[in-house]
């Protein structure tokens, strides 16, 4: 079980690698409505820089009529399906063919800029009301401790769509169950899941938010019957579950996090809280020894199905960039 | 500014949480906390049936067919299970007697009941007030008395120990009968039931016998609303004289109870009258309300006999009552009719009575014998009963045989042969028409349970090894199963079913494993059920 969970979790940052590696390539087709107009203006001088190379291959109405006339200047892009009109042929402004001065970084443009992706450290409280769940935890709460990573797909004005993956784990347990018949029990859950996420920036500090997840419960499960010659009897169970919910972030002010030098430009941080509801589905538990029987051929009777729905409480720590 | 209100609502929220988190606590639900405590188990019908009186449930297991894969039945019953025992005549029934629960803080009270389970899990309670601790059935199984044990302590509860509670199983009514005894001064210690209907006035009706000091009450369980009898088995003051065993004739003239009492040489004979009449004959019992009255004999057994045992036996038609005298070493016929008594002197003492009909080493012809022992002694003693007292057989051709060590107990296997279960280890089989032993040696076997359904007795002597003797032909046999054994249960069959025995493992969850009881050493044919108490625990534990 756990060689399995650590499998998953290669998985997991396996995919967090894949899209961080495709990252630039996303910049460079996004639309940027954010961008200071004047940063646009300034970055056909600047070839040589990425924000020039955005500028050059982003639609940008505002930008200068010279960038128009450069991209104009291509042959490729020449109306070659009308010969009978002849070209107009436009001279190339003397400035833009000369390679501007070195200004240094003092001259970078500055201020902040659109983050994408999210990771979140999720500390998740799940309330199992149901008295099943009484078998393996004296408390109602149980705290997932897990992480997610989430990457901005769409954006409407203040509204942005994040889809991402997860992974969390918890551990409870219990002890001198049925007056001492059980010497402790266990319950081992980890969760894999993806989902979609919808966040409207209401402040420039607030945000609020609404999730949906969905994913499956590695559940493993174990018993120690009291008693001399007892053996621990344990239980793997897979079960899905479907979460829904919605909270508020608070977070840096855009920028905040700035250097001087005019990285971290992207970087926003953030304390989100989330409420919802777990729809898990119940774990049916036959717990046995690990290792096998003797001679005789032997059943190990169901204890039943153990609930794992209930009311969450989310608090994340987040980090945008 | 914005740092400040930043950190501000940082915290809130985290108090917010952390309280929510805090007081979110729950508590773990009663049934959670609840340890099984099990009564010994039972087997009934093909089916084991374990009942814990603490969590107010039977489970019972299919043992039938082959495979492990078993669902427990899991059926409520009234809480604080005391004794459990299957109703006579009815293999696939048990009597569980609850004891209910006193009101107390934390826990429901419930009234104590009676519970009569059957092996597909149907139930039926007899509920009343009074926590009786001791029940005794009727041979047939319709009757069930319910009284006090009279050496348990009466602690902080207020009871009375002479009420009883009489029970029809095989009425539609589940509210018992109560009847508080006219007491002399003592609490019952037993009950008899007549082992067959008694012909009273021109029908017949059972009767029952409530033994206690000093005297004996004859209950008409026909007419449980009349005033039982109260015999007297001794004078007004006088003490040590407590009836100890009940006979009941109904092959003679007059019906007749027969009883014997410890602290007396004398046996005491009730003779049923079945004329009514309003003043009871000289010697006879006041009759209440009945339609019959009782008259009361008493013989002596010599002095000093202090009887041990009576049995009844027919010779030539006529009914005698055969009393062991181990206090003088005797054996003593009465004839109840004529008031005759014959008694010979033992070549060795004898408490007990078996008796049987076969034939003897000098003579093939089966006649009425009785084997005579003491536990405790290494000797047995025969007896020939035919015409005992007569010229042919004027002292019962007493004949001795020693055993080889001492014996605690006698078990009879069949007609022929009987078990004698050694005081220290081991056990004899005494074939009564050759009069041979077969002594077999090994641990001590005094939980020895013989099963006469497939022939065999099982040894369960401490250890994962099960021991079990054919009796065809004395052949000891052991298997050795996965875990030490605790209990051993013969499960009665149905019909057609094969006859399983199983035997349960030190477990605080529930361990068994189920033997096909014609062929135990064929591991093949065996199955292991585990868990079994905590059957479906997460969804209530009821199915």
């Amino acid at each position: 079980m756990t060689r399995f969970a650590s499998t998953r979790c290669v998985v997991a940052f396996g995919a967090l690698a894949s899209m961080a590696n495709a990252q630039p390539a996303a910049e460079a087709t996004a639309a940027q409505p954010a961008t200071p107009p004047a940063a646009s203006a300034v970055t056909p001088a600047q070839p040589a820089t990425p924000p020039a190379a955005d500028a050059a291959t982003t639609a940008q109405p505002a930008a200068a009529p010279a960038a128009d006339a450069a991209t104009s200047a291509q042959p490729a892009t020449a109306p070659a399906a009308t010969p009978a009109v002849r070209p107009v042929i436009t001279p190339i402004p003397v400035q833009l063919a000369e390679t501007p001065p070195d200004r240094g970084p003092a001259s970078l443009p500055k201020g902040p800029l659109d983050s994408h992706f999210t990771i979140r450290v999720d500390f998740n409280t799940v309330w199992y009301t149901a008295r099943s769940y009484d078998l393996v935890s004296d408390r109602d709460p149980a705290m997932y401790v897990g992480v997610s990573v989430g990457y901005t797909l769409f954006r409407f004005d203040r509204l942005s769509l994040i889809p991402e993956l997860g992974f969390n784990a918890n551990h409870v347990g219990s002890t001198e169950l049925f007056g001492g018949a059980v010497s402790r029990t266990g319950l081992t859950s980890e969760n894999v899941y993806a989902g979609v996420g919808a966040r409207y920036d209401l402040f420039s500090i607030l945000d609020l938010g609404a999730r949906i997840s969905g994913g499956a419960t590695f559940a493993q499960f174990e018993m120690q019957p009291n008693g001399a010659n007892a053996v621990l009897l344990e239980d793997d169970g897979v079960a899905p579950f479907f979460a829904a919910g919605g909270g508020f972030t608070i977070h840096t002010a855009a920028g905040a996090f700035e250097t001087k030098g005019g990285s971290l430009r992207s970087l926003v941080g953030g304390l989100s809280f989330e409420g919802g509801y777990l729809l898990a589905g119940s774990i049916p538990l036959r717990p046995a020894p690990e290792n096998g029987n003797g001679r005789v051929d032997t059943s190990y009777t169901s204890l039943g199905n153990l609930d794992r729905s209930g009311p969450y409480f989310q608090v994340s720590l987040s980090g945008r960039f | 500014m914005r740092a400040i209100m930043n950190r501000r609502a940082l915290t809130a929220c985290s108090i917010v949480f952390a309280a929510a988190w805090a007081t979110g606590c729950g508590a773990r639900a009663p049934e959670f906390n609840e340890n099984p405590v099990l009564v010994a188990p039972i087997g009934l019908e093909d089916h084991v049936a374990f009942l814990d009186s603490n969590r107010a449930e039977a489970r019972l297991i299919d043992v039938s067919g082959s495979g492990a894969s078993r669902t427990p039945t899991v059926v409520p019953i009234v809480r604080n299970t005391t004794h459990v025992e299957l109703r006579n005549g009815h293999f696939d029934q048990l009597l569980a007697l609850c004891a209910g629960q006193r009101d107390i803080e934390g826990a429901s009270p419930e009234q104590p009941g009676l519970v009569l389970l059957d092996a597909s899990g149907k139930t039926k309670t007899y509920r009343y007030d009074s926590a009786f601790d001791r029940i005794v059935q009727s041979e047939d199984g319709k009757f069930a008395f319910l009284f006090f044990d009279p050496t348990t302590s009466g602690g902080d509860i207020l009871k009375n120990p002479n009420e009883v509670a009489v029970i029809d199983l095989e009425a539609e009514e589940t509210k018992p009968t109560l009847k508080t005894l006219r007491s002399l001064g003592e609490s019952p210690r037993a009950i008899a039931f007549s082992d067959r209907p008694i012909p009273i006035g021109g029908t017949e009706r059972n009767l029952a016998v409530v033994l206690s000091n000093r005297a004996v009450a004859v209950v008409d369980l026909a007419h449980l609303d009349r005033s039982e009898f109260t015999v007297e088995l001794a004078k007004p003051g006088a003490s040590g004289v407590s009836a100890a065993q009940v006979l009941f004739s109904t092959e003679e003239e007059k019906p007749k109870i027969y009883v014997r009492a410890e602290g007396t040489d004398d046996v005491f004979v009730v003779s049923i009258e079945s004329e009514s009449t309003s003043v009871p004959p000289n010697g006879a019992v006041s009759q209440g309300h009945n339609d019959f009255a009782l008259s009361l004999n008493q013989f002596s057994t010599g002095a000093g006999a202090r009887p041990g045992d009576i049995a009844l036996f027919s010779d030539g038609g006529k009914v005698r009552l055969l009393v062991t005298g181990p206090g003088n070493r005797t054996a003593v016929v009465v004839d109840a009719d004529t008031g005759n008594t014959t008694s010979v002197t033992l070549p060795g003492a004898a408490s007990r009575i078996h008796l049987f009909t076969g034939p003897k080493p000098s003579d093939p012809t089966p006649a009425s014998r009785a084997l005579l022992y003491s536990p405790g002694s290494q000797a047995v003693v025969f007896l020939d009963l035919e015409g005992f007292g007569s010229t042919t057989n004027r002292g019962g051709n007493a004949d001795l045989l020693t055993l080889p060590v001492s014996y605690a107990e006698l078990a009879e296997l069949n007609d022929d042969t009987v078990m004698f279960l050694n005081q220290s280890a081991g056990l004899s089989m005494l074939k009564l028409g050759d009069r041979t032993l077969s002594p077999i040696t090994g641990p001590s076997l005094a939980d020895a349970v013989p099963d006469l359904d497939v022939n065999k007795i099982w040894l369960a002597p401490s250890g994962p090894r099960l021991g079990y003797l054919d009796l065809p032909n004395f052949h000891p046999n052991e298997v050795r199963l996965d875990a030490p054994i605790e209990h051993l249960v013969r499960v009665p069959p149905r019909s057609k079913g094969r006859p399983k025995v199983v035997v349960t493992h030190p477990s605080s969850i529930g361990s068994m494993t189920v033997l096909d009881a014609d062929d135990p050493a064929d591991l093949g044919l065996a199955f292991r059920v585990e868990d079994f108490l905590l059957e479906g625990v997460l969804n209530g534990g009821r199915r």
